[in-house]
């Protein structure tokens, strides 16, 4: 390296931080570095630069009307004294950005948040490069060192006999979407045997040609056009928004309808620092028995599960990124997991409770779809998650996690790795009931209490979190959203998905910005805590308490009943008064295995 | 190839305005051009007060001298004929043509030997202009250009009769004469009865520089100034050495407009030649005309943003009569009237 002479001077004393650090920088770099006070003028500098054969000068200065006028005059002096060829100029400060720097003469601009490593490689002539994608963010691992060991004996006791039990029903059954899944493995998809079990809509496109009314196919040109988004977007250093090890994973989720805004949605907020991205498939889709193919878009929300679609998605995906499939409540629960897994997907959703409950399908079909699912999810060594939305019907939280410590331990039982999701949601028993009259975080923080003191398994909260806290007011809805992420991170979770700040509100599609605004404010609350935490009151222990003793009297009901998915008809993990309704869609299909 | 240097007061005085006048007219008479920016220009807003900024168009077959990473910012289609060594914040300079006529983006070089390196470039091009549009307040990589247009307007100052007296000095400069040196050198030196003695610098900054290069000299009859002289240091030499039979010679005259303070300038040069001093440049420049603008960005306290104002036209104009060189309205008058005034002789 070569020795420089480097002449610091900060116009404006009131931001001359930037240039002190990269004074240090440079001083510890071996160079010389001569900063001069803040109140010297432009001649008296270009003097000093004279004196001192200095060979840069770096500047630092707020821009104002004016301002602008004696940043070039400065520059102009500096070629007039006849160094301008031996001396580079750089300029910083809040403003400043390179179209600034060009248009003010100078051949450099150092914004905001400049890393003082690329002012350094300005003074000594190298190309700064910044640290790239895969080096300085890698994907996360939701499941982490989780043993899944059980801490409630009684609990897992319970547990593993209801299980056995399912498991001994599902051996002897079969499903129309169970077929199709395994006829989509030996390459029948679209075929005779297929479409016989498939819906009409769905035989119609494979026979004629004929898409559902919303759905066009892409077309080549578009194809082509989508390809080269994808390789001009790709996302050269993305964010990173933990602080902490212990601090959450980020979802967002996508599903626009419409390939080119998923991109971009999902393009911007892996920029942002999403640390995952979920995917959305049409309500539609989940009441429909069959898949449709091709590249496909949609004209209403949710887009559509196709192989070719998925693919594309995943094209589009930073390598840092992890993509979940969605899968928890259709008819095609088993098809979309194998679907998802041979698209590359990390993650699933599978939980038949809520996703009969209220979702809107039959409890025999989506359990039997989902057992299929779960064995799908081991085999691509996908964890799934278990959302517990059935919170928002009104079935209390504790009936909610007996149902999905159920499925953990079908899951396990089968290989898997369930992830579990509560909800951080000012759901309708806590409006009801007044648990979060005073405070959001100890109801919150009781349900990961409690099921941590079940289980050792790894905890996604969402869906999104700060669910039913958001207004149409954006600073509100993030500052709701900033504060949920904080509380996440207290309680050591591994994921949060959250929401964009006019998704509850947006009253058309959601947009980009909306989402930027909570990733920002999720990035910050990780900042303002670090190692902090946000501290329950007592209150959220005795709650924790109640929640695990309710979870054991839920599960001991359905021992007593016998049967998991007689339970679920019954009321057992959520009662029609409570909200909870035994969807329609698939009832009657499930058979007897031949 | 001539080389037109279109320089501003300020921000906002018209010199966007005058290139693109300059584009059009060049366009109506079928005459190859090439344009280029020692700043930015093209942008939709101003980087700075954020108001709508001229846009700069193109015509096809046009030369542009832009940053690799405006290439691709207008609506033009532009291809590279040859990368350049020139590196801005913007990426390396590219020598480019225009495919298909549109919007172009241009941030071109930021000093006189980038300048230089540009002009060569177009050598076997067969452009016949290249139109070099400034930034800001900035003249000095423009010292070396054929024929110089100043624009000004409101922008630098609404008060006109600030302005008139600030305008009469910059003619008073620019239009300094033409004078051989007594020395051929590339350091800047003084002659006097004992002879010739380089100077410790090359540049006068300020009036204690003065003070310690001139004290205690006599008889001087020839100060040659390589770089710049400001005001302030004119005035301290004004003091300390006899202008009656002594020339001061500066290598151009925008080297003499690098200060702060123009009214401080405007006394020492009147002083210095009203005292028998003579005062001239190596290199002249060719000011051919002023383009006068009256809109100005006024800063609005109260909201914190700048609202678009214009002075009175009429006024404007009268503040510049009897300057002894064209003063246009381009936007009034025209790309003709313009053209006309840059191309004739003096």
């Amino acid at each position: 390296m070569t020795k420089k002479r480097v002449l610091l001077s900060p116009l404006d004393p009131v931001h001359d931080i930037g240039l002190k650090m990269i004074k240090n920088a440079l001083d510890e770099a071996g160079h010389d570095t001569y900063l001069l006070p803040p109140d010297v003028t432009p001649g008296e500098i270009v003097e000093e630069a004279l004196e001192k054969e200095a060979e840069v000068i770096l500047l630092s200065r707020t821009l104002g009307y004016g301002v602008a006028e004696l940043l070039g005059r400065f520059v102009d002096l500096v070629e007039g004294a006849g160094i301008r060829h031996r001396v580079k100029i750089g300029i910083g400060g809040m403003a400043i950005k390179p179209a600034i720097a060009a248009e003010l003469g100078f051949d450099q601009g150092f914004g905001p948040k400049t890393p003082v490593e690329e002012a350094v490689a300005f003074v000594e002539g190298k190309t700064y490069t910044p640290p790239r994608e895969g080096s300085a963010k890698r994907k996360g691992d939701l499941v982490r060192e989780r043993t899944y060991e059980y801490h409630h004996q009684e609990i897992k006791s319970l547990l593993e006999e209801i299980s056995e039990k399912t498991l001994q029903w599902y051996e002897k059954i079969q499903s129309p979407g169970i077929k199709r899944a395994e006829l989509r493995e030996k390459g029948l998809a679209g075929e005779k045997e297929y479409l016989e079990i498939s819906d009409d809509s769905i035989k119609d496109f494979f026979s004629d040609g004929i898409l559902p009314s919303g759905l066009r196919l892409i077309d080549g040109e578009e194809q082509k056009a989508l390809e080269s988004i994808i390789s001009a977007g790709r996302v050269d250093n993305p964010r990173i928004l933990q602080r902490q090890p212990h601090q959450p994973l980020v979802f967002i989720q996508y599903g626009t309808g419409c390939p080119f805004m998923d991109i971009a949605h999902v393009k911007g907020t892996e920029g942002w620092g999403a640390d995952g991205v979920v995917h959305f498939d049409p309500s539609w889709g989940a009441k429909t028995e069959g898949l449709l193919s091709g590249l496909l878009s949609h004209e209403e929300n949710g887009s559509v599960i196709t192989d070719e679609n998925l693919k594309l998605i995943k094209k589009a995906l930073e390598s840092s990124t992890l993509w979940q499939v969605r899968a928890h409540r259709g008819l095609n629960t088993p098809e979309t997991v194998l679907l998802a897994g041979e698209a590359g997907a990390e993650l699933t959703k599978i939980n038949p409770v809520y996703g009969s409950l209220g979702g809107g399908t039959d409890p025999e079909r989506l359990l039997a779809d989902s057992i299929k699912a779960m064995e799908y999810a081991a085999r691509y060594k996908m964890p799934f998650d278990m959302p517990t939305n059935e919170e928002l019907c009104g079935v209390p939280a504790y009936k909610a996690f007996a149902g999905m410590l159920i499925v953990t331990q079908l899951g396990l039982a089968l290989g898997a790795q369930p992830v579990l999701q509560p909800l951080f949601c000012y759901s309708p028993e806590m409006m009801l009931g007044g648990q979060m009259e005073d405070n959001y975080i100890d109801y919150n923080a009781a349900k990961v209490m409690a099921l941590r003191g079940i289980i050792d398994a790894p905890i996604w909260a969402g869906a999104p979190i700060g669910f039913l806290t958001h207004t149409e007011e954006r600073v509100q809805s993030s500052v709701s959203t900033s504060f949920h992420a904080g509380m996440a991170a207290s309680l050591e979770i591994e994921g949060i998905s959250i929401a964009s700040a006019d998704e509850a509100y947006s009253g058309g599609p959601i947009t980009l910005p909306a989402r930027i605004d909570t990733l920002q404010g999720t990035g910050e609350a990780f900042r303002f805590l670090g190692s902090a935490r946000m501290q329950p009151t007592p209150k959220a222990e005795e709650w924790a308490e109640e929640l695990t003793e309710n979870i054991l009297k839920v599960l001991k009901e359905v021992v007593k009943n016998g049967s998991f998915l007689d339970s679920l008809y019954q009321g057992i993990l959520g009662s029609q008064k409570e909200g909870a309704y035994p969807g329609r869609n698939g009832r009657g299909t499930v058979l007897k295995r031949k | 190839m001539k080389v037109i240097g279109v320089a501003g007061t300020a921000k906002n005085t018209g010199k966007t305005t005058t290139t693109m006048a300059l584009i059009e007219t060049a366009g109506e008479k079928s005459i190859p051009l090439a344009v280029t920016s020692i700043g930015l220009d093209g942008e939709e807003f101003d980087q700075v007060t954020g108001l709508p900024k001229p846009r700069l168009k193109l015509p096809e077959g046009a030369y542009i001298i832009t940053a690799e990473r405006c290439i691709s910012g207008g609506t033009a289609r532009l291809e590279t004929v040859k990368e350049l060594k020139a590196q801005t914040p913007l990426g390396k300079l590219h020598l480019a043509r225009v495919k298909k006529e549109g919007r172009v983006l241009m941030a071109g070089p930021n000093n006189r030997r980038d300048l230089d390196e540009v002009t060569q470039s177009l050598e076997d091009s067969g452009a016949e202009i290249l139109i070099v549009d400034g930034a800001l307040n900035r003249m000095a990589p423009l010292a070396g250009t054929d024929l110089f247009i100043l624009a000004t307007g409101a922008a630098r100052t609404s008060n006109l009769a600030t302005l008139r007296r600030e305008t009469r000095t910059l003619v008073k400069v620019l239009n300094l004469p033409q004078m051989v040196p007594g020395e051929k050198t590339n350091r800047s030196y003084m002659i006097s009865e004992t002879g010739t003695v380089f100077l410790e610098t090359d540049s006068l900054l300020s009036g204690e520089k003065v003070k310690k290069v001139f004290n205690g000299k006599s008889g001087v009859k020839e100060i040659n100034i390589k770089g710049v002289l400001t005001g302030e240091a004119f005035a301290e030499l004004g003091k300390i050495v006899s202008p009656e039979g002594c020339r001061i010679v500066l290598s151009n005259p925008i080297n003499l407009l690098l200060g702060e303070n123009l009214q401080e300038l405007n006394k020492a040069v009147d002083n210095w030649l009203k005292s028998g001093g003579k005062l001239g440049v190596e290199f002249g420049l060719s000011l051919q005309a002023i383009t006068i603008n009256p809109f100005f960005p006024d800063w609005q306290e109260r909201g914190r943003f700048y609202q678009p104002r214009f002075v009175e036209e009429k006024d404007l104009k009268n503040s510049f009569r009897s300057l002894g060189v064209p003063v246009i309205n381009v936007v009034r008058e025209g790309g003709n009237r313009l053209w006309g005034a840059v191309f004739s002789e003096k």
